[in-house]
């Protein structure tokens, strides 16, 4: 077993046996816990990160394209081949940056792996078979010279591929409707705004270059606010973080169970904190709300600064696990 | 996953060799390599964005700057900062900072007074009721803490200072790390003269009937779990009725049995002996062996 040493934490209690026999599912914790990956970490409320990010990720990402073209240039491959692999290389990198980001800012690298992995596959191919489309369809000397509005729309269309690949390769990560939803918006929004940009400034400057970073800056910054933005849209439930490290972090609750530790794979670690046990505490969904269980009588967990061995949430809710603090919220 | 991949792979190795073969040649301006700056450009750029990236990383895990004051946490209000100086000495000016025309505060707030003292800043309440709860509790005078939550009405303010005075609490396991102004209690009654299920095998614990209704089986679901395959999932309940107890027997296959006798409904008496087929307890209203 993998994650075994993760499964010891789960026996302490009776709940979690208790929610598995009703609803008449086989008893198989390890199932239980690799259908739920770990949850998104909201970055702290401040835009400046997003958009640090995004610029970054459009920087290297365009940096491997010229250097990727240069290459090309030199080296006896046929045009078309060199644009499907154009494709593959843009949409795999920013997938792999995209997708990688909440792995990567809160710490945690089981969720950075997951999110590259599945970002470099998923953008790749997105990449790739969009590319491939596009050339083939604007071979047909029709298109082209004629009809200018739509040659630029077909041209378009490929970054907003590009942009819902990856938008899905985070919703595949976290393995959540609402996340996939918000996600899948955001690579629309990025998607168009970012080819527009590329056909209008090609159309001013006749550097190709300056088109292709000022199209893939657009496309990373708006992939990134725009995932911000939603990122407060149909949440019912979080948590705040009051103290520490993560102090002003809001992490939304959408998984039915949520494990507080300082372990690598927990929900919710607590590494920086004092007096937190490897798997502390858990919380578990209960209809809309959730409940907080202790995991094992040697662990202090208070609610309202009051020891408890199990506790339902409610609005406002103050809990306390070794020195971190957290305030429970739900839409009113 | 690993599968996964192999059927990727494959099928981009495929859509490559169809592309390679094919009659297309683009006529798409943007793609044309710029020989001028491509590689002068490739490589600064590349450092410059994983320089951002981190710059981005290391600015996200700056620990803030805590300053001396209150910030309103109430649910669902924007969350707003008021610091402290040593001009204040009540709390109106905070709550009329912290909290909107829509949160009730329902106390005398100008005579919650806020003195600066040596160890700190000391918050008294001077009401005739005490209105004002820290970290949850009512208390008439306190030292605030680096984090101390307090709860006026609908507000809901935390405490926030640079340094943290050090308690003799904090050493202390049972402590919840905060000073908590009154003298604390112990987190779980110690059990007197608790009627209890004392079982025959002197390794086995006594189980304490706390609850109003005691579920008895061999399923993780019950609060008393015999360990024989002898008893049922579902075996048997015990009730608290007006101080009393009564058995239940829920229709088990083996039976359960009070001083030798099968029952389906029994009250149960001091020193009665249930046993559920080989297991054997003795019911006892005061916790002890007669």
């Amino acid at each position: 077993m993998k994650r075994s040493f993760r499964l010891t934490g789960l026996f302490h209690s009776q709940y979690t046996i208790r929610v598995k026999y009703d609803n008449k599912k086989k008893l198989k914790a390890g199932i239980f816990y690799d259908d739920n990956l770990e949850i998104k970490l909201q970055m702290r409320n401040k835009i400046g990160y997003y958009i640090g990010f995004g610029l970054a990720s459009a920087l290297m990402a365009l940096s491997l394209q010229e250097f990727y073209l240069y290459l090309f240039d030199k080296l006896p491959i046929p045009q078309s081949l060199t644009v499907t692999l154009f494709g593959a290389v843009t949409g795999g990198i920013l997938g792999a940056l995209f997708a990688g980001m909440d792995g990567f800012f809160s710490g945690s690298n089981f969720l950075f792996r997951t999110g590259v992995r599945l970002g470099l596959i998923i953008g790749l191919a997105g990449g790739a078979i969009s590319f491939f489309v596009v050339d083939q369809i604007t071979s047909f000397n029709l298109l082209t010279e004629d009809n200018f509005y739509v040659l630029q729309l077909v041209l378009i269309s490929r970054w907003v591929v590009i942009a819902l690949s990856i938008g899905l390769a985070i919703g595949f990560r976290d393995k959540n409707q609402l996340v996939t939803t918000r996600s899948i918006g955001a690579g629309l929004i990025a998607g168009v705004l970012g080819g527009l940009s590329i056909s209008i400034v090609s159309q001013f400057i006749q550097m190709p270059s300056i088109a292709r970073g000022v199209g893939l800056i657009v496309l990373g910054v708006a992939f990134t606010v725009s995932l911000y933005r939603f990122s407060f849209l149909g949440r019912k439930v979080w948590l705040k973080v009051l103290n520490g490290k993560l102090e002003g972090l809001e992490i939304e609750l959408t998984k039915e169970i949520l494990i507080f530790g300082t372990q690598d794979n927990d929900d919710i670690n607590l590494q920086d904190y004092q007096d937190v046990q490897q798997s502390h505490a858990k919380l578990i969904r209960y209809f809309e709300n959730y409940s907080l269980v202790d995991n094992d009588p040697f662990c202090q967990t208070f609610v309202n600064f009051r020891g408890i061995k199990e506790q339902f949430l409610k609005n406002g809710d103050i809990l306390k696990i070794g020195t971190a603090l957290f305030q429970y919220c739900t839409v009113e | 996953m690993i599968s996964h991949i192999r059927v990727l792979t494959h099928s981009l190795i495929l859509l490559f060799f169809l592309a390679s073969q094919s009659w297309a040649s683009t006529i798409d301006p943007i793609l044309v390599p710029d020989n001028r700056f491509s590689l002068l450009m490739a490589v600064p750029l590349f450092i410059l964005g994983l320089l951002l990236l981190f710059l981005t990383k290391t600015w996200f895990n700056k620990k803030p700057i805590k300053k001396l004051g209150f910030i309103s946490i109430t649910p669902h209000r924007p969350q707003k900062f008021f610091p402290l100086t040593e001009e204040v000495n009540n709390m109106i000016p905070v709550v009329e900072e912290l909290a909107d025309e829509q949160t009730n505060v329902y106390s005398n707030l100008s005579k919650l007074t806020l003195t600066s003292k040596p160890s700190g800043v000391f918050l008294e309440d001077k009401n005739y009721k005490i209105s004002i709860l820290i970290n949850r509790r009512r208390a008439r005078r306190s030292i605030l803490n680096d984090g101390d939550i307090l709860d006026m009405g609908e507000l809901t303010i935390m405490f926030q200072s640079p340094e943290r005075r050090p308690s003799k609490r904090d050493f202390q396991s049972h402590s919840s790390g905060h000073a908590i102004p009154r003298a604390r209690r112990s987190n779980s009654r110690i059990i007197k003269n608790c009627p209890s299920l004392i079982p025959a095998d002197p390794r086995q614990k006594t189980y304490y009937l706390t609850k109003n209704i005691t579920l008895i089986g061999r399923s993780e679901m019950n609060d008393l779990i015999p360990k024989s395959k002898a008893v049922s999932p579902m075996h048997s309940r015990i009730e608290k009725i007006a101080g009393k107890f009564k058995l239940v027997d829920l229709t088990s296959s083996q039976g359960t049995f009070v001083n030798g006798r099968r029952i389906d409904i029994r009250f149960l008496n001091d020193g009665d002996e249930i046993s559920f087929e080989s297991i054997k307890y003795t019911f006892s209203t005061s916790g002890k062996v007669r």
